[in-house]
């Protein structure tokens, strides 16, 4: 993978993060630098992903991160009827859904669905057990679809005030 | 794999840094095909004479790049004009809220008339935690933004360094172990020091 590749990569990553682009930017930036800082290797993708998270975690969101919800009301979405299989699906709503996720919701999804990470291999990364990151991604998915089916959506307070994350 | 998926996917592929900023980065970020110990490597046959001369030009190479990667920063976050997360004219609750910080973020001294304090957010300097302040100012209208981070031995090559780089006008100096720069305007501005 190039330099191009690799930040563009780092970049959405640090979007599941914090949502603002200006705070993903920056995270990509401060991470590039500390990747390349002694003349360093410009490493894996994985490695800048590490580099990304420590950052954020360190600036922002420490307690949002480690939080843990216990896995609890996990009932089965069954409903098929989402707001995408009636052809309402709309790339603002979804934003703005991403938008109210907590952050690690949010993490453990990117991580799952775009780059592909199992369970288990979220868990070695983020330092949560297994369990926990098949609960978030569960949730994450719910939400999502609930809010799809659902008129209108309403960001979170955190959202309209700019900032991604959410507790 | 679901439509969620997909659209999850399609979602985060649209998100993407430009040409142009991925430029910057890479600009702001330590050269990686030059590395001392390459050039110690190449240079290991040449006479100990000619290290000894060498030595001293790598010493002021390093700190042409250096000064260039910081100036590279500074001008490229000013450039961004990112919303402050704190909005703010009072300059100890904007410290107050950037509290990852153990510096001051501002020189020492009467704030001075000539800038308003609009708010401030975290930045990085060359790797560093740093706070950005943005100021407007009274005489000129212009934005400018001032950075605070503490000083490394990296910021110490170049401190008393006062340029124009890619329009904006920078000044960098030091108060004890803080580095401040100042970035705004065409030419570089230095910080009012006899305030009213």
């Amino acid at each position: 993978m190039n330099n191009k590749d690799l930040l563009q990569a780092g970049y959405r990553y640090a979007l599941s993060l914090r949502t603002g682009a200006d705070d993903a930017d920056d995270l990509v930036q401060e991470a590039w630098y500390r990747l390349h800082r002694h003349g360093g290797r410009a490493g894996s993708k994985a490695h800048l992903f590490t580099v990304i998270r420590n950052i954020y975690v360190d600036r922002w969101r420490r307690d949002q991160l480690v939080a843990f919800e216990p896995l609890d009301n996990v009932d089965e979405v069954a409903d098929s009827r989402t707001a995408i299989d009636d052809g309402r699906y709309d790339a603002l709503r979804l934003a703005r859904l991403l938008d109210s996720l907590r952050a690690a919701e949010r993490e453990a999804l990117f991580l799952n669905v775009v780059e592909g990470y199992t369970a288990q291999e979220i868990s070695n990364f983020t330092g949560r057990p297994r369990g926990t990151v098949l609960s978030l991604i569960h949730r994450a998915r719910r939400k999502l679809r609930q809010g799809l089916a659902a008129d209108p959506v309403e960001p979170s307070p955190e959202a309209r005030k700019g900032k991604g994350s959410s507790s | 794999m679901t439509d969620l998926d997909s659209h999850l996917r399609e979602h985060y592929a649209r998100a993407r840094l430009s040409d142009a900023r991925i430029g910057q980065i890479l600009a702001a970020a330590p050269a990686r095909a030059t590395p001392p110990r390459v050039w110690y490597a190449r240079l290991g046959s040449v006479a100990a004479a000619l290290v000894v001369g060498l030595g001293v030009l790598h010493f002021h190479l390093v700190e042409r790049d250096i000064a260039a990667r910081v100036l590279a920063e500074v001008a490229m976050n000013h450039g961004k004009q990112l919303d402050v997360e704190i909005a703010s004219g009072d300059v100890a609750l904007v410290a107050a809220a950037l509290d990852r910080l153990d510096i001051p973020l501002r020189p020492p001294g009467q704030w001075p008339a000539r800038y308003a304090l609009l708010g401030g957010r975290y930045c990085s300097i060359q790797g560093g935690l740093a706070a950005q302040l943005k100021l407007r100012d009274h005489e000129t209208g212009d934005l400018h933004t001032l950075y605070a981070t503490r000083l490394t031995s990296d910021l110490e090559t170049v401190v008393d360094t006062a340029t124009t780089y890619d329009d904006v006008g920078i000044t960098f100096w030091r108060d004890g172990d803080v580095f401040f720069a100042l970035a705004g305007g065409e030419t570089p501005n230095a910080w009012p020091q006899d305030s009213d």
